[in-house]
């Protein structure tokens, strides 16, 4: 069995909570992410014949009060990163975290997930926002946790480069 | 030929060579020529190289792992088939001690809870127990374990620090838990949180958790971080277990929990670890203070009731006997029938017949047996036993006999007086013998009274073997005795004897025999006899006896002279006795 552990990281209200819930079903309530800044979850991913252990830690939303916890992110194998597609300043915050996670962390897998695509009409961000990171190699995937549109997938995605983690490091650079 | 045609000869010939080659090398080849060139590889060469190669080739493709496998399971599978001895021998030094500790691990816990629940069973706690089994549902065994409890490691978790990712974990049999990849997720966030939260010294870390009787145990080392979850109060060696644990478990997983990449299964192996933490201790087993302080109240009441029971048993099994032994003694006796007999809340009853010249059972009791008189209740029926023994006693009362009379009864129905008995009581006797035929025929056949003698007729035959017995002796040649007294005595003697002679109905005579020693003349001694004879005679009549009761025989000489000293020729010069009846006295 392999096993690993995933961060959920993104802006306040990005909606990484509601992802998750969509993703698995969970042992924890909410609350302890209020509390202690973290809530985890488990799902188990089947890659081809591989079945990978996926320990979700969704860690509380970065805002303007608090900060994500650096050492939560400690031993992370890869990590989700949540924007809300509505809400412009979460693809800033996001590339910021990225950049801090990549300092602290290293460059580990990550997936972006532009979140609220059911909201499409009142997207703050458009693709041409989107084509610069994409350019840079991130991996990006528009959903929606309310519809589960792209939520499995972008899980997959992100399962499948833990599991090639040099291939994926090697097209990040 | 000209130059041309030398040419054209010499151009064929080249032509020709430069095929040949062509042809051999086509035939040949290069790598025919290589393998000529070169020499074959040798065994040894590669067997010089081979261990490195593999070395290379497994850090160089992971794939070389998995291309082994069939291999190796083909080996395995052809050494099996082969000799399985090989194998088993080589796996016998892990088997053994994986076997014993599985099977002494489900012993162990088999015990446990059997001893917990034999224990408390039959205590006062155990129906409140069994209250709230039924009450939440749960098994008796498991509330029990629960209210004896002074702890038990429930489950044991081993972390990686770094990622938080459960490595492995163990839970004991009757524990329940959650879903133990989230918990060490939790407690590794746990961690962080108050590391980050609250500021803790470098190095620190959060030993203990504690929520009511539930404690969460923490030992962190370079790698790993073993999390025990502990029910109760667990006592401090239970630390330095865990932290001996978590050593081990660093000293054999070391390098692989430094290169952990998610992959838990070489550290499959850290379960033995974990295992040895699965501890529990319940109360009144290793608290020995208490119990030593207060002895249980169960096992003191049990002891004491055993004690009891064992007593009462060896009790009851003296007293069955020695009754038993009582009625048995009273069976044995003539004249009394046991038909009825128990024993009950230390009361005896006893039934049966009783007849009255048998023994007195109280007296019996009394006189063989501890048992208290008091204690029995008899009930005896009155009957007329025929038993030997009691018969002789029923004709003794009846008959009275006088002291110097028996009665025996043979094994031929032969009651047999004897003895001397007044001659009215033998009249009675006698007309008891005939009349008594109606109630004792089967038994007495027949009286005998031959034995049985008048007391008369006895003093009569006294007396005459006396007045036969008594000689006066004269001197040589003279017709009065010397004897005087003698001749009183024989005339008291015989008056006593005429008297009871004429009761019985007789007249005996009794005749003086005066005699002489044979020397001297003939007639000269028959007249001596005579004079002698008549002397005796004159004197019994003197002392009044009556005449006709005696009589005179005059002998004369006896004895023969030639054979005859002189005490014996003195013999010969007396009066002897000598009694004759004369029948009936004529009234």
């Amino acid at each position: 069995m392999i096993q690993k552990k995933v961060c959920m990281i993104g802006a306040f209200a990005t909606g990484k909570t509601s992802l998750v819930a969509r993703f698995v079903k969970g042992l924890y309530s909410d609350k302890y992410q209020t509390t202690i800044g973290v809530k985890i979850d488990k799902k188990q991913v089947a890659l081809g014949e591989q079945t990978i252990n996926m320990v979700l830690w969704d860690i509380y939303g970065e805002d303007e009060f608090q900060n994500i916890k650096m050492s939560y992110l400690r031993g992370t194998a890869g990590y989700l990163l949540v924007v809300d597609g509505t809400r412009r300043e979460t693809l800033e915050i996001a590339v910021q975290l990225q950049a801090k996670v990549e300092k602290n962390i290293g460059p580990i897998p990550f997936v972006l997930i532009v979140n609220k695509f059911d909201l499409q009409a009142e997207w703050e961000i458009s693709d041409e926002d989107l084509a610069p990171l994409q350019h840079r190699g991130w991996s990006i995937l528009k959903g929606s946790a309310k519809t589960a549109q792209g939520v499995e997938d972008s899980f997959l995605q992100l399962a499948q480069m833990l599991m090639a983690p040099k291939l994926t490091s090697l097209a990040q650079a | 030929m000209n130059h041309s045609n030398l040419e054209a000869s010499q151009g064929e010939q080249s032509t020709e060579v430069g095929e040949l080659e062509q042809l051999r090398r086509l035939l040949f080849g290069g790598e025919l020529e290589n393998l000529l060139k070169r020499p074959p590889v040798q065994a040894q060469d590669v067997s010089a190289v081979l261990a490195d190669a593999i070395v290379e080739s497994q850090q160089q493709s992971p794939q070389f792992s998995a291309a082994t496998v069939p291999t190796v399971e083909a080996a395995i599978r052809h050494s099996v088939k082969l000799d399985s001895n090989i194998l088993s021998d080589a796996l016998f030094p892990v088997i053994g001690p994986a076997t014993r500790k599985s099977v002494s691990t489900a012993i162990r816990n088999l015990t446990q809870s059997l001893n917990q629940g034999l224990e408390h069973s039959l205590s006062p706690k155990s129906f409140q127990w069994r209250l709230e089994a039924a009450r939440t549902g749960r098994s008796f065994a498991e509330v029990v374990m629960l209210r004896t409890l002074v702890y038990q490691v429930e489950q044991v978790l081993l972390i990686h620090r770094e990622t938080g990712l459960l490595l492995q974990q163990v839970m004991s049999d009757s524990a329940s838990a959650q879903d133990p990849d989230l918990v060490s997720a939790m407690l590794t966030a746990i961690q962080d949180f108050v590391k980050d939260s609250f500021n803790v010294q470098a190095g620190g870390s959060l030993d203990t958790l504690e929520f009511g009787e539930l404690n969460i145990w923490i030992e962190e080392g370079p790698q790993a971080v073993l999390a025990c979850v502990i029910r109760g109060n667990a006592p401090q060696e239970l630390r330095e277990l865990l932290q001996d644990s978590l050593e081990k478990v660093h000293r054999s997983f070391g390098t692989v929990l430094q290169t952990f990449e998610g992959d838990t299964d070489p550290i499959a192996g850290s379960r033995l670890y974990l295992e040895d933490c699965l501890r529990s201790q319940f109360k009144g087993k290793s608290d020995s203070e208490s119990s030593q302080k207060q002895p249980p109240t169960l096992a003191l009441i049990t002891g004491c009731l055993l004690l009891g029971i064992s007593g009462w048993l060896a009790y009851s099994i003296w007293a069955q006997q020695r009754w038993n032994d009582y009625v048995n003694l009273l069976n044995q006796q003539p004249g009394l029938v046991v038909i009825h007999s128990d024993h009950r809340w230390g009361s005896y009853h006893l039934s049966g017949l009783r007849d009255p010249f048998a023994v007195d059972p109280q007296k019996l009791m009394v006189e063989h047996t501890s048992l208290n008189p008091k204690k029995v209740e008899f009930r005896w029926s009155s009957y007329v036993s025929l038993d030997q023994e009691i018969l002789l006693q029923r004709l003794q009362r009846w008959l009275s006999p006088p002291s110097e009379v028996s009665l025996t009864l043979g094994e031929t129905g032969i009651l047999r007086v004897s003895g001397v008995a007044s001659q009215d009581w033998i009249d009675s006797a006698m007309a008891i013998a005939e009349s008594s035929d109606g109630f004792s025929a089967d038994i007495i056949r027949q009286w005998d009274f031959s034995q049985l003698q008048s007391a008369e007729q006895h003093r009569l035959e006294q007396l005459q073997a006396r007045l036969e017995s008594r000689i006066i002796l004269f001197g040589d040649g003279k017709s009065k005795p010397e004897m005087l007294t003698e001749i009183e005595a024989q005339a008291q003697d015989l008056k006593a004897f005429v008297a009871i002679a004429r009761r019985l109905g007789r007249s005996p005579q009794m005749v003086l025999n005066g005699q002489a020693d044979p020397r001297g003349d003939r007639a000269q001694n028959l007249k001596l006899s005579q004079e002698r004879a008549q002397y005796v005679q004159e004197q019994l009549l003197a002392q009044g006896v009556p005449a006709r009761v005696l009589a005179i025989k005059a002998l004369g000489a006896r004895g023969n002279t030639d054979l005859l000293g002189e005490g014996q020729a003195a013999q010969f010069r007396s009066v002897t006795f000598s009694i004759r009846d004369e029948g009936p006295e004529e009234q």
